[in-house]
């Protein structure tokens, strides 16, 4: 990974295209302002995180077919009430 | 990387895979990522299975990596009314006309819940897909029986 010190109000490029500034750093928090393409994801790692960690969970063998013949059966059961 | 398909008759791809076996598909009816899903970037390619008496669940099975399947439902048969506020960047590449099928992502660990805050999109005319963030406020693990919260959960905001 690399590491650099800016300051308040410095910036990073990230090619020649995206920025990310500091906005504003206090008490173990650091606001940034980012500047990128708008076709570019832009989100929190940990919303990254979870999305990821969610898809990974739904491709597992722990759900096998036999599991989801019962659950649609269950869901049309449902939908019957 | 290696493409796990071989010809099969002519029109059709065998697609390998773990659960399923090897299994011949139309071309035509490959559906396309427009970006990767989220911790699978070497799956570019689906297709969607529908196994018999499985209804109203299908499963979209990855055309490059043989363990990679995921189940699905329509977004619709379970939250009538699922409203989709997509990012910019999402916008950006979701660039359609035609209003998408919304299909959520079931898991199944304890319970069975789906992923409403990151759908699957897909235009089954154009046969492309895509994983968007719904910024709408819905759950990554919502419970797929029972009621729908009547809040929604911690939204998925960027």
């Amino acid at each position: 990974m690399l590491v650099l010190s800016r300051r308040k109000g410095e910036s990073v490029m990230l090619g020649d295209n995206i920025e990310i500034q500091i906005l504003h750093a206090s008490g173990g928090q650091v606001r940034l302002g980012i500047r990128a393409p708008k076709e570019l994801a832009v989100l929190r790692g940990e919303l990254f995180s979870s999305v990821r960690q969610g898809n990974h969970e739904a491709a597992q063998m722990a759900l096998d077919a036999a599991e989801v013949t019962e659950l649609g059966k269950l869901l049309k059961k449902k939908g019957q009430d | 990387m290696q493409t796990q398909t071989t010809q099969g008759k002519p029109g059709s791809i065998v697609v390998k895979t773990l659960r399923f076996g090897d299994v011949e598909v139309p071309s035509a009816e490959r559906i396309t990522l427009l970006r990767a899903l989220a911790g699978f970037p070497d799956t570019k390619t689906l297709v969607m299975l529908t196994l018999a008496d499985q209804a109203p669940f299908h499963w979209l099975q990855s055309v490059e990596q043989p363990p990679v399947a995921f189940a699905v439902l329509p977004v619709e048969l379970v939250r009538p009314g699922y409203t989709l506020k997509l990012p910019p960047w999402d916008r950006g590449l979701w660039d359609r006309q035609s209003s998408p099928e919304i299909l959520a992502l079931i898991s199944f660990q304890r319970d069975a819940t789906m992923n409403l805050a990151a759908p699957l999109l897909l235009d089954p005319r154009h046969r492309v897909a895509l994983q968007v963030m719904n910024q709408a406020g819905y759950g990554l693990k919502e419970p797929l029986f029972g009621e729908a919260a009547a809040r929604p959960q911690v939204a998925a905001t960027a």
